[in-house]
């Protein structure tokens, strides 16, 4: 079900110089306004993880034992949570540690999937791609939270063995989209050209089966930037992801459910900025897909 | 000589409602006759893993077998009883002595006590022979077996008697009795002719009726218990739910009678609010919040250093923000025979980050040192907080903390008692009598002494103590050993006892808890009639 | 179509297996020990008992020969024994998959039902606001996690309606109306995510059926929109979302642990959970096999039924 539009095959497409790309970004800007806005927004998160500490008044741990549950004011502008720390630091703390951790989780899957996913695509049928696909297979047929649940709990509770099991979630979702692009890519008569004239495997996957992968893979990657964060967020409420005194979001949201009722600043803004997050990455997806694959406008 | 009774202790009692501007909600527990009837419904956030006393040493096991079975003796319960008693009662014995070497015991049988009326046991009397099978079977297989360790045989010369035999003496044998822990079993459970894991059948207040694990312990009270006219109930339902939220919600809805995982005041504010019938009260737990540390992992190995860090942590200020109350302690628990007042603790440890750094300096380490600080996330979100707090205290005098998040099991088997870590926080065992608190922890060979304290004057003092038998002289013995400890040990850190509020329908009365794992106090509560576990579908 | 039902069947046994060996290794490389977690609170326990103990329970056997018992045990049907209350795993999991199989099903018939009703009133009424307003709940619905929802639905029901859900599990033979009222909540927590990819996709693949050739005749001749969207497009838009069926009943039945806690519910999540935290090795590896197994003969239902419908798929 894919598309021919973004086909780079070597004869027909335009060249890609620099011209053609600008144009591209304001025609995706032009066409797929929401999707703008999502990006928009997903930037702002990239830059507040990334400055939180020259935009957040106070620190992430740091407990203000006078102010224990204060509601939005001047000072804390959203609230302090039980341990007297203000939340909209906290926000932004959080935001580092989900950006960190999606970003981390979705590059070194995305590599590893991808890498795998090729693989198995480029021999399809032979027994690497046997075994590999069985392996993801295998992953696959245990559902999210409980996969999660039992590495977590194999590994111990920390960012990096979060990082680790949520790698593992994700992995088969990347192998999937490379190994479907390689079985098609591979029939295409380019690349029978090209094996005829004696290039090598690797040379053939790099230099005609990658930039084929470009346009469904980045639609999945925003896709899958949404699963991460709401699977750690889910860890973080069972208890087993990213430890105290950390801030993550999902982590503050487990931790203010308990005070819903009198202090539901706790929940609502790390709540909101999940979600939010959730969101822009959902809707990226979808504008991306849009564009970049018309046909099948979901 | 006749030990029935042993000085009293001025507990805070469980019922503090003096001040009826401080607590919410409304007050009768004490007010009006008993009403017989009615079931009482109960949340717990996890089930018992497994009914086998000998087996399991969680709480959750010997809460729920509480009411079933009953010990020899137990600490007193009553509406004048204060909460943490040390006031001792027959349960299954109305009486014991001690010989004059101290080295016999004999106890002296209730008779008439039938087990409840379940097959294989089908209500036959309780005698002496079931005291012999359970001990027998303790010593060879039971949890418990260090409880009894010091008895070396035990004997019924009749149906009525029990002579146990020690190799030293022990004063303090009836409260190993009336703890945690030593349920008297029928010789049926404990010859396999009916299973522990799955079954009980004792001669407690109330019998199982149904039990699926994981969801629900149905009790009905037992018409063959041996006081008569009690226990007040027609049964009690207890249905496990581990999310606090909805077990408030429930009890909001009037689908619970009693509710004991709501921590902070403003939260139990807003529950009366919607729900004005609702009695608050706030209950003495008796697990100490602990920060400890490995002696032999540098630079703990230094006294100052240790000392340092117990003045660096702000006690009151942690109960006062992250608990509903409590008693700084000391290293034996405030409410015990034996303990030092809350006001002299405070003065040999006090809060003092200023001298904490400079004893941190005397001790080579002036701008303070960075250590990893072991931690579970396996009692709960509010120790969890706790911990960061002592953490934040921590980095005040110059020591950084980074919290090491463990798991239960891996926390508890291989870190804590496999002495793999330098600094700890999290709950301690809650030991009932002062000889159990410093025998386990403090003596150089104690079974719970994971912290490589190791000082033959303190070992010396401790058995010292545990053989003295006047009961005046051993508290005083006792608290000379609690002063040692906090001027040459300081370690491990009983920060203080916490308080937790349990909240009850108004409508219930007679509520008297003390704080060891079995609910006999459960006999003397009644419910009003139109209390809503009266009506069959609840 | 037999062979291919066969070719799926075989395929998805290889699965299942692939997933007890690697579950199985997995676990056992693991610090804490059963034994010493039970003895953990009391005093005086020596190391030859705990040595006993853990001789009892076959844990101090080479990793291989204990894969192979396991495997050959489940072979016979036999998952174990509980190394905490030494039940069967296999009777325990027995009697609680029913029950969260009861809760998946209700999810998935919200998700479904749901679903294609929102899909395909925002297919019919295109770009109104009726259209987008749906757009934006099935986006937001994707988006907030199901215990977060669940929570906020528990909390306020209670403060507002004062109403919270009954607390003692009964199956739907022992009182059907408590059960319901039981599970209502978590199935709607746990269906909304589908039904709101399910309604997106199947607004897509409607409108891209419509634009099609064979559409347009039909609506050349006159036939209204609606008609042609309930007559001739269903058929063929139902398809896409056959393929992403599968994945949603993985995620629906992952969203089980977490909220048969909130809401305890007794079923094959909470089991898990409990089994995890108490390093219970036999519980947790019969329910993690178990889930796969769910899985894997749920997508392969769906896989026969879609080679059912759609030959062409059945010859890939």
């Amino acid at each position: 079900m894919v598309t021919t539009t973004t086909t780079t095959a070597a004869t027909t497409a335009p060249a890609r110089t620099a011209t053609w790309r600008r144009s591209r970004w304001w025609e995706f800007v032009r066409t797929q306004r929401l999707a703008t806005v999502a990006l928009v927004i997903i930037v702002l998160f990239v830059v507040a993880a990334i400055f939180a500490p020259l935009l957040a008044p106070y620190g992430a741990t740091e407990q203000i034992r006078t102010a224990i549950r204060h509601a939005p004011d001047g000072r804390y502008w959203f609230g302090t949570d039980d341990l007297g720390r203000d939340i909209y630091s906290r926000v932004l703390y959080g935001a580092r540690t989900s950006i960190l951790i999606s970003v981390t989780t979705v590059v070194v899957s995305g590599a590893i999937g991808t890498a795998i996913g090729v693989l198995s695509g480029y021999f399809g049928g032979r027994w690497l791609d046997s075994l590999l696909q069985r392996i993801m297979d295998a992953i696959i047929a245990v559902p999210g939270l409980v996969l999660l649940l039992f590495l977590a709990a194999v590994l111990g509770p920390s960012i990096r063995n979060t990082i680790i099991a949520l790698i593992i979630l994700i992995v088969p979702a990347f192998s999937r989209v490379a190994r479907g692009e390689m079985l098609r890519v591979r029939e295409e008569p380019y690349v029978e050209a090209a094996r005829a004239n004696g290039c090598g495997t690797v040379r053939i996957l790099v230099r005609h089966g990658l930039p084929n992968l470009f346009a469904p893979l980045i639609v999945v990657t925003s896709l899958l930037f949404a699963g991460v964060l709401i699977a750690e967020s889910a860890l973080s409420f069972l208890g087993i992801g990213t430890p105290p005194p950390t801030a993550s979001w999902g982590r503050m949201l487990s931790e203010g459910t308990r005070f819903l009722e009198i202090a539901p600043w706790m929940v609502v803004f790390p709540g909101g900025a999940l979600t939010l997050a959730v969101l822009a990455f959902n809707i990226l997806g979808d504008g991306l897909r849009d564009f970049l694959d018309p046909r099948s406008r979901r | 000589m006749s030990l029935l009774l042993l000085p009293a202790c001025s507990g805070k009692s469980a019922n503090d409602n003096t001040d009826p501007n401080k607590l919410p909600g409304v007050n009768n527990n004490d007010v009006g006759t008993p009403v017989p009837g009615g079931i009482y419904r109960l949340a717990a956030v996890a089930d018992a893993p497994s009914l086998d006393p000998l087996k399991e040493s969680s709480v959750a096991t010997h809460a729920a077998v509480g009411l079933v079975y009953s010990k020899l003796i137990d600490y007193k319960i009553g509406p004048d009883v204060p909460f943490g008693t040390n006031d001792l009662e027959g349960d299954l014995a109305t009486s014991w002595d001690t010989s004059t070497d101290g080295l016999t015991w004999t106890f002296h049988l209730r008779q008439g006590v039938k087990f409840q009326n379940i097959d294989p046991v089908n209500g036959r009397e309780f005698t002496s022979a079931d005291v012999i099978c359970t001990m027998d079977a303790i010593k060879a297989r039971g949890q418990q077996r260090g409880d009894i360790s010091m008895i070396n045989t035990w004997t019924a010369p009749d149906k009525y008697t029990v002579t146990m035999k020690l190799g030293a003496p022990y004063p303090d044998l009836a409260y190993k009795f009336a703890g945690n822990f030593l349920w008297m079993l029928p010789c049926e459970g404990t010859q396999e002719k009916f299973d522990l894991l799955t079954k009980a059948i004792g001669t407690g207040p109330f019998q199982i009726t149904k039990w699926v694990k994981d969801r629900e312990r149905v009790y009905a009270k037992n018409p063959n218990y041996y006081v008569p006219g009690k226990p007040y109930m027609d049964g009690i339902d207890v249905v496990v739910i581990p999310d606090t939220t909805a077990q408030a919600a429930a009890l909001r809805t009037k689908k619970l009678d009693a509710v004991a995982t709501v921590q902070d005041l403003a939260s139990v504010q807003a529950l009366v609010k919607s729900n004005p019938n609702i009695f608050v009260t706030k209950e003495m737990q008796y697990a100490p919040f602990m920060v400890y540390m490995n002696q032999a992992v540098k630079p703990f190995d230094d006294l100052r250093v240790r000392q340092a860090v117990s003045m660096a942590i702000d006690r009151e200020g942690m109960i006062a923000n992250l608990r509903p109350g409590g008693k700084i302690s000391g290293p034996v628990t405030p409410l015990v025979t034996g303990a030092l007042a809350p006001d002299e603790v405070k003065s040999l440890q006090p809060f003092d980050p200023a001298k904490a750094k400079q004893l941190l300096a005397a001790a080579g380490v002036p701008n303070g040192f960075e250590v990893k600080m072991l931690v579970t996330n396996g009692y709960g979100d509010t120790v969890l907080r706790e911990a960061q707090w002592v953490q934040q205290d921590l980095e005040k005098v110059g020591i950084k903390v980074t919290l090491d998040t463990q798991d239960y099991v891996t926390y508890f088997t291989k870190s804590f008692a496999g002495k793999e870590y330098a600094l700890g926080a999290g709950l301690q065992t809650p030991w009932l009598t002062a000889d159990d608190m410093l025998v386990s922890q403090y003596y150089s060979k104690g079974t719970r002494n994971w912290f490589n304290i190791n000082d033959p004057t303190l070992d010396k003092m401790i058995f010292d103590a545990r053989s003295q038998t006047d009961a005046t002289k051993r508290a005083t013995a006792d608290k000379d050993i609690s002063r040692y400890i906090i001027k040459n040990v300081s370690n491990p850190l009983n920060l203080y006892l916490y308080e937790a509020f349990v909240l009850y329908g108004g409508y219930m009365h007679g509520i008297h808890p003390q704080p060891e794992y079995g609910s006999r106090h459960l006999i003397n509560v009644w419910m009003d009639k139109d209390a809503p576990g009266r009506s069959p579908s609840s | 179509m037999a062979e291919y039902a066969l070719r799926r069947t075989g395929y998805g046994l290889l699965v299942v297996f692939s997933v007890i060996v690697l579950v199985f290794l997995g676990l056992h490389a693991v610090p804490g020990n059963a034994v010493r977690a039970q003895l953990a609170d009391s005093p005086g326990i020596t190391e030859e008992e705990i040595a006993k103990r853990t001789a009892a329970l076959g844990l101090d056997q080479p990793i291989g020969t204990q894969l192979l018992h396991f495997l050959g045990g489940i072979f016979r049907g036999d998952l174990g024994r509980s190394f905490v209350d030494n039940r069967s795993v296999a009777s325990e999991i027995g009697e609680r998959l029913p029950i969260t199989l009861q809760l998946g099903l209700m999810a998935v018939i919200i998700s479904v039902i749901l679903g294609f009703a929102m899909g395909m009133l925002a297919a019919v009424r295109q770009n109104s606001l009726m259209d987008h307003s749906l757009r934006v709940v099935s986006v937001s619905g994707l988006s907030i996690p199901n215990f977060w929802l669940a929570l906020l639905m528990v909390t306020y029901l209670a403060i507002y309606a004062g109403w919270s859900p009954p607390l003692v599990y009964e199956g739907p033979t022992q009182n059907l109306g408590n059960n319901l009222a039981q599970t209502i909540l978590p199935a709607i927590a746990l269906g909304v995510a589908g039904m709101a990819g399910t309604a997106r996709l199947l607004r897509s693949s409607l409108l891209e059926v419509m634009q099609s050739n064979f559409i347009r005749t039909v609506r050349a001749r006159g036939a209204s929109r609606a008609t042609v969207l309930f007559k001739h497009a269903t058929r063929s838009s139902i398809l896409p979302v056959f393929t992403v069926l599968g994945l949603q009943v993985g995620a629906i039945l992952g969203g089980t642990v977490i909220l048969e806690s909130i809401f305890s519910i007794p079923g094959l999540g909470l089991l898990v959970f409990r089994a995890v935290q108490v390093r219970d090795y036999p519980v947790v590896m019969g329910c993690v096999i178990v889930y796969a197994a769910v899985f894997v003969l749920v997508n392969l239902i769906v896989d026969l039924t879609y080679g059912l419908i759609d030959p062409r798929v059945r010859y890939r």
